[in-house]
């Protein structure tokens, strides 16, 4: 689920920046600092959209270093157990198949692909298709998960996924 | 198989109505996911909610008939389940329930402090998937079902020397056909694939399911596949590089978890054997070199160590220096093959083919044997199929089949030739050594020779073959024994000058005289080479030829990990009868093995001899006793070549085994440390 939240941060930033451009330098930072991480707490932050404030920055004693604690908005992806997804297919093998929801990594093991659907290993790329081939997933596709699992590490969110239940499976 | 019963109802109501099911049978239910809707009165009002689990991937089988308006009470039985048994790991998580295994597992691993023997990392390119016993059998037994559909066999493939070669050096931009390419930041490699390598690869392919194994890292295994198959067609993601083996020095720990139902249809192609514990499915190749003065860049023990990383560049440079005053003399340019004439691949497709023919012709003769049709898609019993590590040996046994070799200058004198790879080699090509040049005295002898017929079969005799089969064996191969040819009929020579060639040249019949690169080169190729080309010269110069290094490489390779394995196999053994004290010994012992190999690999062999025990050489005997016996009686069983030759033999082996072993010992230190003087 995405979130629109207000979120901290501190930037640290050397002497040499210290100058005329200094509150973009701060800016510029930020995003790359925090864009694209992921913390356990709030998901993926996935953009920010407002800086709201940036405060005063305080001097390092005998380092010379500042320190700006910042306020901005982000939006933030968190999934949650039972969500359902939208999932591109990066790996298929005998085992299950691994799918990328924008950043979140997820493992659909072959125990939750419909029962009439069967891994294909002879194909020109290895596939799981029904036996009037009406439905096939390989590589690339779109397909709709369900989460089942969730493992939040302190930067790290990785995710279990089915496709049996009622909807899921490959988007047409 | 448990019944679950509703006994989380809330107890501050009464009569609690069942309205209906939420869940299906072999359904997968989490913690908090709903069972039923059930009814109940509160203050007058008719209120629904969801009775939700409390348990967490566990699996409905059966629902028991509950009707709509049921009272349930917390003793009302609901359905019954299984619960998950976790097959299928990814990342510390279970695949199937979604259950975070991390805290259990971690404590677990810890006691255990290897990976356990019950996951199998079954996919080659995902470490991270872990899968238990039972379900990677039914994987693999799935696999092996699909191959022989496909009427395939597995093929793993080594990349550097084998298909490929790469060096990290500068070269030229405008050699043809190199790749050039940067996996880190400035650090260049550059790539030749071998004559013939896509070629071989898509015939290949279609008769074997193709895998890479390599000591490479991930990124240059996986950059490397998609040079070499841009539409991944050929490898897909088979690929297994040094960041998924298990082992630092060794690729064969990975076939249990890759096939874990066996290797029987696994044939490997690779330049070492050594990487493989000289694996009897493995077909040794003939390193691939290009780029010159440039060895393997992934050489296993070279990991982890820049100070040998240095020894070897500075080894290198010394036969650089070799190479270039060499090659001065025809050519002034020092970093390639001036031309690639490198025709391996078409041998070792020839090779694979022959392989990958014989084993389907004897598992369709198995089922015709058995009555079971061809056929037939949908049974597959696996103890119809045949072992590539029989199948392959016994063909390679045909190669020299009808030879008798005699050695000339190529074993140093005092070494057993039993166990020099001179010998192991043109046994396991099939021919038979003479330790003494035997003339052909009779013209009757000759005759025989010339009669003899070529085209015997193939006797594939295992152990679930009936008794008939076996029989029938036996009186083929007395009778190939009886058609051998008692006198030599090869010698090979590393000098010009020895006695031998003397007599073999003055022979009444002609004895063909070669030099060692002839019988390389049949191992090579699995197939015998025209003699004339590598005729015996007054010219030649046995230091300079590849088999002098090669045989001295090879051998201290072998040396070397038998000596480990033959102390790690002996001390799990102690270890598993409780003689912890001579276990804890034992361990001391192999740990100064694996210093001694260091060491030797950095060639400092001064001061090794202070650490070999006395006590070890012992060991090590008895253990290439059994070893070498094993391997005879094996010989008898399953290859072609003459069973009174093979029975002598390791009736010899167990008689003078002791000291002659001691004193290969006592030799090869010696040679070591002269080398180290010099």
């Amino acid at each position: 689920m995405f979130y629109h939240i207000s979120l901290k941060h501190e930037i640290l930033l050397h002497p040499r920046y210290f100058g005329p451009n200094l509150l973009d330098t701060v800016r510029q930072k930020l995003l790359n600092e925090v864009e694209g991480t992921c913390s356990g707490k709030y998901g993926f932050i996935i953009a920010i959209t407002t800086i709201d404030t940036i405060g005063t920055g305080m001097i390092q004693p005998g380092r010379g270093y500042v320190i700006y604690p910042v306020e901005y908005k982000a939006i933030v992806f968190r999934p949650f157990k039972g969500e359902v997804l939208d999932a591109v297919v990066s790996q298929v093998n005998k085992i299950g198949l691994r799918c990328e929801i924008g950043p979140l990594e997820c493992f659909v093991s072959r125990h939750c692909i419909p029962l009439e659907m069967d891994f294909d290993p002879n194909s020109a790329s290895p596939c799981y298709k029904s036996k009037d081939e009406e439905s096939v997933i390989q590589k690339n596709d779109e397909i709709r998960i369900k989460i089942i699992g969730l493992r939040i590490d302190a930067t790290d969110i990785y995710a279990i996924g089915t496709l049996r239940d009622d909807y899921l499976g490959p988007i047409n | 198989m448990n019944t679950l019963k509703a006994d989380n109802l809330p107890s501050n109501y009464e009569q609690i109505k069942f309205k209906e099911w939420n869940t299906r049978e072999n359904s997968l239910l989490s913690k908090g996911s709903a069972i039923f809707t059930y009814e109940f009165d509160c203050d007058g009002k008719t209120k629904c909610e969801k009775y939700k689990s409390t348990l967490n991937g566990i699996t409905v089988k059966q629902r028991l008939k509950i009707i709509q308006g049921q009272v349930i009470t917390k003793e009302t039985e609901l359905f019954t389940y299984e619960t998950c048994s976790h097959p299928v790991k990814s990342n510390d998580m279970c695949a199937i329930c979604g259950e975070d295994l991390r805290t259990k597992d971690m404590i677990k691993q810890r006691v255990n402090n290897s990976h356990n023997n019950e996951s199998f990392q079954m996919i080659s390119i995902d470490p991270s998937l872990k899968v238990s016993k039972d379900m990677a059998h039914d994987i693999a037994k799935k696999d092996l079902i699909n191959l022989v559909k496909s009427r395939k066999l597995v093929l793993l493939a080594d990349l550097d020397h084998t298909l490929i070669h790469t060096t990290n050096e500068n070269v030229s931009p405008d050699l043809k056909d190199v790749f050039h390419y940067e996996l880190q930041r400035n650090y260049w490699y550059h790539t030749k694939f071998r004559p013939g390598c896509k070629q071989f690869l898509e015939s290949m392919s279609k008769l074997y399911e193709l895998h890479i194994v390599t000591f490479g890292e991930r990124n240059y295994a996986h950059k490397i596949a998609s040079l070499m198959d841009p539409e991944r067609k050929f490898f897909h993601d088979r690929i297994l590089s040094r960041n998924e083996i298990f082992n630092r020095i060794s690729k064969s720990d990975n076939l249990r978890s890759l096939f874990p139902r066996g290797d029987l249809m696994v044939c490997i192609i690779d330049d070492r054997e050594d990487v493989w514990n000289y694996a009897r499915n493995l077909i040794c190749v003939q390193p691939y070199v290009y780029f010159k003065n440039t060895g393997d860049i992934n050489d296993p023990s070279l990991f982890n160590s820049t100070t040998k990383k240095r020894k070897l560049n500075e080894n290198l440079q010394v036969d650089k220096k070799d190479e270039e005053s060499q090659e001065e003399k025809d050519d002034k340019k020092i970093d390639v093959e001036n031309e690639d004439t490198d025709d391996y691949l078409i041998y070792l497709e020839n090779i694979l083919r022959r392989i990958h023919d014989e084993y389907y012709k004897i598992y369709e003769s198995r089922l015709k044997k058995h009555e079971k049709p061809i056929n037939e898609d949908l049974e597959i019993d696996e103890s119809d199929l045949p072992d590539v590590k029989k199948v392959s040996p016994l063909i390679k046994a045909k190669v020299l089949e009808n030879c008798v070799i005699t050695f000339s200058g190529v074993v140093p004198t005092g070494y057993d030739l039993r166990k020099q790879r001179c010998y192991l080699m043109a046994t396991s090509l099939g021919a038979r050594v003479n330790e003494n040049l035997v003339l052909a005295d009779e013209e009757s002898d000759m005759e025989n020779f010339e009669k003899k017929t070529s085209d015997l079969e193939y006797n594939y005799d295992d152990n679930d073959s009936s008794s008939s089969c076996s029989g029938g064996t036996r009186s083929d191969e007395s009778s190939n024994s009886q058609t051998l040819p008692k006198f030599t009929t090869h010698l090979v020579a590393a000098k010009f000058g020895t006695s031998k060639v003397h007599d073999a040249l003055k022979s009444k019949f002609p004895i063909k005289v070669v030099t060692p690169e002839w019988l390389i080169d049949c191992n090579y190729r699995w197939e015998k080479c025209d003699e004339e080309a590598y005729k015996l010269t007054k010219e030649y110069d046995y230091k300079n030829c590849l088999f002098h290094h090669e045989y001295n490489m090879h051998q201290k390779y072998s040396v070397n990990s038998k000596n480990l394995k033959m102390v790690s196999e002996k001390s799990t053994k102690v270890e598993t009868s409780n003689f912890e004290t001579k276990s804890k010994r034992l361990k001391s012992d192999e740990k100064k093995t694996e210093v001694e190999e260091e060491e030797e690999n950095e060639k400092i062999e001064l001061g090794t001899k202070e650490l070999i025990n006395e006590e070890m050489f012992d060991l090590m005997d008895k253990e290439v006793n059994e070893e070498l016996s094993d391997s005879d009686t094996d010989k008898v069983s399953g290859e072609a070549t003459s069973e009174s030759e093979a029975s002598e033999s390791s009736g010899s082996f167990d008689s003078d085994e002791d000291d002659s072993l001691d004193d290969q010992f006592a030799a090869d230190l010696e040679r070591d440390l002269l080398n180290k003087n010099l």
